[in-house]
């Protein structure tokens, strides 16, 4: 996650459990679906989908794009070597968070 | 053996906690382990992603990272290099991107663990820990092969783990007299990188097919069947020739497969005279043996009585040791059926176990555990093929999810082979790039 993703994240955590959290220096994590169904998808797509040579950049497109494809790579619709396989693998919410998450790269 | 749960855990932390906030605003156990120390032993895949995916999860941990050496060969495409067609420099890394995120990375060797204190004994002294993360990868074992011992490894390098034994072993074919006989011979399951031999075959098919042309090559293998097996028949015979004989082997111009109860599994080993014995009782003489031993967890994991019967760690659904839950076991060291033992598969348990500590940390739940394995394998530097699966938490188990996965092949184009070679490519790239930053 890139450092403003995190001041952000950390914002919005502290705004919710209050001042006395600020104080003590709690930091919630925040750490959501997208991001950890991203990690597995990193191990080729590069951290935090930056792409990885051969391997297409997913960070920064449009999140109902990417959901579309791997709607469509797991209906047969698109042809893959590869991620037909995965997408088959993942539900709905699994796939609508990754988007957005990506999207939000 | 102490047995240490989180509760004990949280009281021992629970003290500082409270003195400190004068209120507790999230769940106390949360709190203990918000500055919290994560040690993580084993510079490795499972051990390196973790540290790198920690700095970005629990930005207020402190994560150590303890490895013995200052550099790290990965094992997967070290069968380029035992080939010739990719440098040790090529699959070489050092550790300061870890260092620029934060992470103390102490190159020490670890020599006992206190799970009582819960520190961790390094050969300079000990360090303290609140959450421990074992990513050990295997050592060997010895004690079923007459003959085998570490020493025999400088004669008939496994080549197992990367470097100089990589380095030996690509020395030795290069310099294989023309004609020669190249032996290699797989363990039983479980063990690291299970599709790693039967690439390393047809890589060596490769290599000779250019320098050595008249060249054997013989898997004497311990197993009935091997991982990806119909895959790599049909890419063998593509790009190779041969085929599946009615006893149940494979045997094509340059390249023998036999299966364990057909006088393949190898039950005796002489580093001096580079011969192995079958169970049989037929003799195999090399020109270049690579004689892969059985693997267990991590020596250390034994040391600190993490093992089972078999060896290995069992795990429990986050990959918290079963023996002791402040501990959790990544990567090839851990029980983790169905995710097999492969670099992938620890990168996936290391994202997760990161994912866990860090919202244990802030107190939050998780989100769902989810894994996954993708892995490649060269038949030749154009044809891949590959193994994928997807998993998930169902009904209290580790499943794969039904209908995701799998092996493409069955009359694939060369096109879609050629493909899954250069996606290896970039596979290499994005692990490479989760592990080291």
């Amino acid at each position: 996650m890139p450092k403003t993703k995190q001041i952000a994240a950390t914002v919005v955590a502290v705004s919710l459990i209050g001042s006395l959290a600020v104080a003590s220096g709690v930091q919630a994590a925040g750490l959501s679906l997208g991001a950890l169904v991203a990690s597995q998808c990193n191990t080729c797509h590069g951290t935090d989908g930056e792409g990885a040579q051969s391997v297409p950049r997913l960070a920064g497109l449009d999140a109902d794009e990417i959901f579309e494809s791997m709607k469509a790579f797991a209906s047969g619709e698109d042809t893959a070597s590869i991620m037909d396989r995965v997408a088959k693998g993942y539900s709905d919410e699994q796939l609508h968070a990754v988007a957005n998450y990506y999207s939000e790269q | 053996m102490n047995n240490i749960n989180r509760r004990d855990f949280v009281k021992m932390m629970g003290a500082a906690g409270a003195a400190t906030t004068g209120a507790i605003l999230l769940p106390f156990e949360a709190y203990a382990g918000a500055n919290g120390h994560v040690v993580v032993v084993g510079g490795g895949t499972g051990g390196a992603t973790c540290a790198n995916y920690l700095t970005r999860w629990a930005p207020n941990a402190k994560v150590t990272l303890i490895e013995k050496d200052s550099k790290y060969s990965t094992c997967f495409f070290s069968n380029e290099v035992i080939m010739g067609m990719a440098t040790m420099d090529s699959i070489t890394y050092g550790y300061d991107g870890l260092k620029k995120r934060g992470v103390n990375v102490v190159h020490d060797t670890v020599t006992g663990i206190d799970t009582g204190g819960k520190k961790v004994i390094t050969g300079s002294g000990s360090i303290s820990y609140d959450i421990l993360v074992l990513s050990p990868g295997i050592t060997f074992d010895h004690s079923t092969v007459d003959g085998s011992s570490d020493a025999v490894a400088e004669q008939m390098p496994h080549a197992w783990k990367a470097g100089p034994q990589t380095s030996l072993l690509a020395k030795q074919i290069a310099g294989m007299r023309q004609g020669g006989l190249l032996i290699i011979a797989p363990p039983e399951n479980p063990f690291r990188c299970p599709p790693g031999p039967y690439e390393r075959a047809a890589l060596a098919l490769a290599h000779f097919k250019e320098h050595n042309p008249t060249a054997q090559v013989v898997i004497l293998d311990a197993k009935e069947k091997h991982s990806k097996q119909g895959a790599f028949r049909e890419g063998w015979t593509r790009v190779y020739g041969g085929e599946a004989t009615a006893e149940g082997n494979f045997e094509g111009p340059n390249l023998k497969w036999i299966k364990g109860s057909n006088g393949g599994k190898v039950v005796e080993v002489d580093g001096a005279t580079n011969t192995v014995i079958t169970e049989d009782g037929e003799e195999h003489k090399g020109d270049v043996v690579n004689y892969i031993p059985k693997q267990v967890a991590g020596a250390i994991c034994k040391d600190a009585g993490l093992v089972n019967a078999t060896g290995w760690c069992d795990v429990d659904l986050d990959f918290k040791s079963k023996v002791c839950d402040i501990v959790f076991v990544i990567g090839d060291a851990s029980v983790a059926s169905p995710m097999p033992k492969s670099g992938h598969s620890a990168s996936s348990q290391a994202k997760n176990v990161a994912a866990t500590i860090a919202a244990q940390m802030a107190g939050e739940e998780a989100p769902p555990w989810t894994g996954s394995n993708t892995c490649y394998s060269f038949i030749s530097e154009k044809y891949g093929i590959s193994v994928v699966a997807i998993y998930a938490v169902k009904d209290g188990k580790r499943v794969k999810v039904k209908g995701a996965g799998g092996v493409a092949f069955k009359g694939k184009s060369l096109r879609h082979h050629a493909k899954e070679a250069k996606y290896a490519r970039g596979w290499y790239k994005g692990i490479t790039s989760d592990m080291f930053g």
